[in-house]
């Protein structure tokens, strides 16, 4: 099934490619389990491509303009074809909204996908030289250098956002080619759809609160991973964060719990009209904090007050930052 | 001076090590990973299984560190004082990739400039190494020159055999700390010459791959204008996860933070080369503004510049970019690709 996926993605690329294109899209890394970004411009390149369960990275976030200067030739003059998962696929509508792209330049192809492995999680339990993961249908098979196998199921070791399918919904747009079948995806996902999962915000008090917080991201050590992979995230060297030009800086450099805190509020706090729920954030951090304590949160704000989806069309404009004449305030 | 451990006195013996000074060990914290953590309990240390993210470097140069304290007296005059952290410390279980890049940094800091605050500490700080059996599909200390069993940097070097553990006493200060302990430890044998070869070889073989970059040792800079860069920084998102979870990383920015209008202190945080702002200059002019140079300068830094300073790799081959690259870029892909280059130029 998997495999056939993977051949119908470089079918459709080679039928839609046109010199001087660029396809982004997936490749294999030199480790088991490892997917690394891959930016072909070539045809016989093409074949390269890999579709499987381990492509966790989104690749939605090479879209903007300021990683778009550093990835394409002077004077390129193509189309950019995007391999996406449907989750991807909203960021990069996301990203069309923001006004980073314009459509004309990007060739959307969703491809069905039904579900990512969390390769981290794997890594931890084994916490051994893996030498050879493959997927099976409903199995992960692991190998380690002693020769020991391990077997996870993969309704198991999904990513969290791959848990419901409140993540896979297809966007409304009609500018994209979809590998898999459509009619079949989407009952899957009426199937599987759930309602919010459970966040500590709902059992915990606020002192509890509090301090989980405190707990989890006194661990954090500003890497800026969690900033840097985000498709939401554009404003590149002007983050206030950084040390941009003629702007007051708002945190501090010290990393102390209070300043991480800060950080992070401020970061989702900024992000969350236009935060998709990737969930890329967590995946990307070293230390694995769990983030979707803040992201899941606001996005659940966003729905219940808002009652708006961010990336769910290329042309929706952002809740926070515009107004109707009449409409009621919050 | 080589000595044996008793499996069954492992836990005598590390208590003993913690009466003596803060003994810091890999503990199991509470979200279940590894990491070097003052011990409260013997019983948390975990030293099989794979080296930690986190390495033990924070303990000779934390990611924050206050230098002085500063006050406005009332006449107007300004008192300084320096904080000096120096209290003796213990780290154990430091895999001798861990133990190089400590070694690294305390050379860095002691050639160019004179980095009292990492020089104190590690004056005060003892170093026992763990020969290493649990490399993870990441490591590649083989390539730059390291074994899993080497024990340069280290004061005393364990090693876990199938019945005992070997301590072997390298220098002064593991002697002195060794000679403080009762006897716990027992004479070992001729035999025992024979356990960390045999260590060595059997981890050397789980290691993925060596690329022999001590034959293109100093040469690497050949490899500059090559387009292997490229083919990396458009991957990369410029975070700097590789760079705070590196050992031998030693960059710091430094600031003030005032507390009051009266008092305030001077700290440095560790500062990575994959920012923008790391080298904006204040004209607005940045020298390396593109992800591709500070891709390069990372590696060559590693691999070219710290041998022309220091006259050593400042990479160990831990494998921790590797490990916490959120995109997967690979640390051994990349210098195999430096190699071919350098060896047999661009195709």
């Amino acid at each position: 099934m998997k495999k056939q996926i993977e051949q119908n993605v470089q079918q459709l690329l080679t039928q839609i490619w046109k010199p001087g294109d660029l396809i982004i899209a997936w490749k294999n890394a030199s480790l088991p389990g490892h997917r690394t970004p891959a930016f072909l411009y070539r045809k016989e390149d093409i074949q390269d491509i890999v579709f499987d369960s381990f492509c966790d990275i989104s690749l939605a976030k090479y879209l903007n303009e300021r990683n778009r200067q550093e990835i394409l030739p002077p004077h390129f003059k193509g189309k950019i074809h995007i391999v996406c998962k449907p989750c991807d696929a909203k960021s990069v509508m996301q990203t069309f909204s923001d006004q980073q792209i314009s459509e004309t330049l990007v060739n959307l192809i969703v491809v069905a996908c039904d579900g990512i492995i969390d390769r981290k999680k794997i890594e931890k339990h084994c916490d051994q030289s893996i030498v050879d993961m493959q997927e099976t249908d409903f199995q992960i098979l692991c190998t380690d250098i002693s020769g020991k196998e391990y077997v996870f199921e993969k309704r198991e070791s999904w990513l969290r956002k791959c848990e419901d399918a409140r993540n896979c919904d297809l966007p409304y747009y009609y500018g994209y080619y979809f590998v898999g079948d459509e009619k079949e995806y989407r009952t899957r996902l009426k199937h599987r759809y759930q309602t919010h999962k459970k966040l500590p915000q709902d059992t915990m008090s606020p002192k509890e609160l509090q301090q989980k917080i405190h707990q989890e991201l006194s661990r954090c050590i500003r890497c800026n991973a969690c900033r840097n992979i985000c498709p939401a995230c554009f404003c590149s060297d002007q983050c206030v964060f950084d040390k941009p030009k003629e702007r007051a800086k708002l945190v501090e450099n010290q990393v102390t719990t209070e300043n991480t805190i800060l950080y992070h509020m401020i970061r989702f706090h900024h992000i969350a009209p236009n935060c998709t729920g990737c969930g890329e954030c967590e995946r990307a951090c070293p230390k694995d904090i769990p983030l979707h304590i803040f992201f899941e949160y606001f996005n659940r704000c966003m729905e219940e007050e808002f009652g708006y989806k961010p990336g769910k069309t290329n042309d929706e404009r952002q809740k926070l930052l515009s107004y109707n004449l009449g409409e009621d305030l919050v | 001076m080589r000595k044996r451990l008793k499996i069954n006195n492992l836990q005598a013996f590390l208590q003993e090590l913690q009466k003596q000074a803060t003994l810091i060990a890999p503990v199991k914290t509470d979200a279940g990973e590894r990491e070097f953590r003052p011990v409260e309990q013997v019983a948390d240390i975990v030293l099989e299984g794979s080296n930690p993210l986190r390495s033990p470097k924070e303990y000779l140069f934390p990611q924050m560190e206050t230098l002085y304290t500063f006050h406005l007296q009332k006449d107007g005059k300004a008192t300084l004082k320096e904080t000096l952290h120096n209290e003796p410390q213990i780290i154990l279980g430091i895999r001798p990739c861990d133990l190089h890049a400590i070694a690294y940094v305390k050379e860095f800091y002691s050639t160019t400039h004179q980095d009292v605050y990492v020089l104190e500490k590690w004056k005060h700080t003892i170093l026992i190494g763990w020969a290493c059996q649990n490399p993870l599909n990441t490591c590649f200390c083989t390539s730059v020159g390291n074994s899993p069993v080497d024990s340069k940097g280290a004061d005393i070097m364990m090693a876990k055999t199938d019945s005992f553990y070997l301590v072997e006493v390298l220098t002064v200060k593991g002697k002195d700390l060794i000679e403080k302990i009762p006897s716990l430890l027992e004479d070992s044998p001729e035999a025992d010459n024979e356990v960390l070869p045999s260590i060595q070889k059997q981890t050397e073989s789980m290691i993925r791959e060596k690329v022999d970059l001590l034959s293109i040792k100093g040469r690497i800079d050949s490899a500059y204008s090559s387009s292997i860069w490229k083919s990396y920084s458009d991957v990369c998102i410029a975070c700097g996860a590789c760079t705070f979870n590196c050992p031998t990383c030693t960059c710091f920015d430094s600031a003030d933070l005032l507390e009051t209008c009266q008092d305030g202190c001077r700290y440095r945080t560790w500062d990575t080369c994959q920012n923008y702002a790391f080298t904006l200059h204040a004209s607005g002019h940045n020298p390396r503004a593109t992800r591709e140079a500070r891709l390069r300068q990372r590696v060559m830094h590693k691999y070219q510049y710290s041998v022309e300073q220091l006259g050593l790799f400042s990479c160990t081959g831990c494998g921790r970019c590797t490990r916490s690259c959120p995109v997967n870029i690979d640390m051994v892909s990349i210098i195999k690709d430096i190699k071919e280059v350098v060896d047999h130029g661009e195709e």
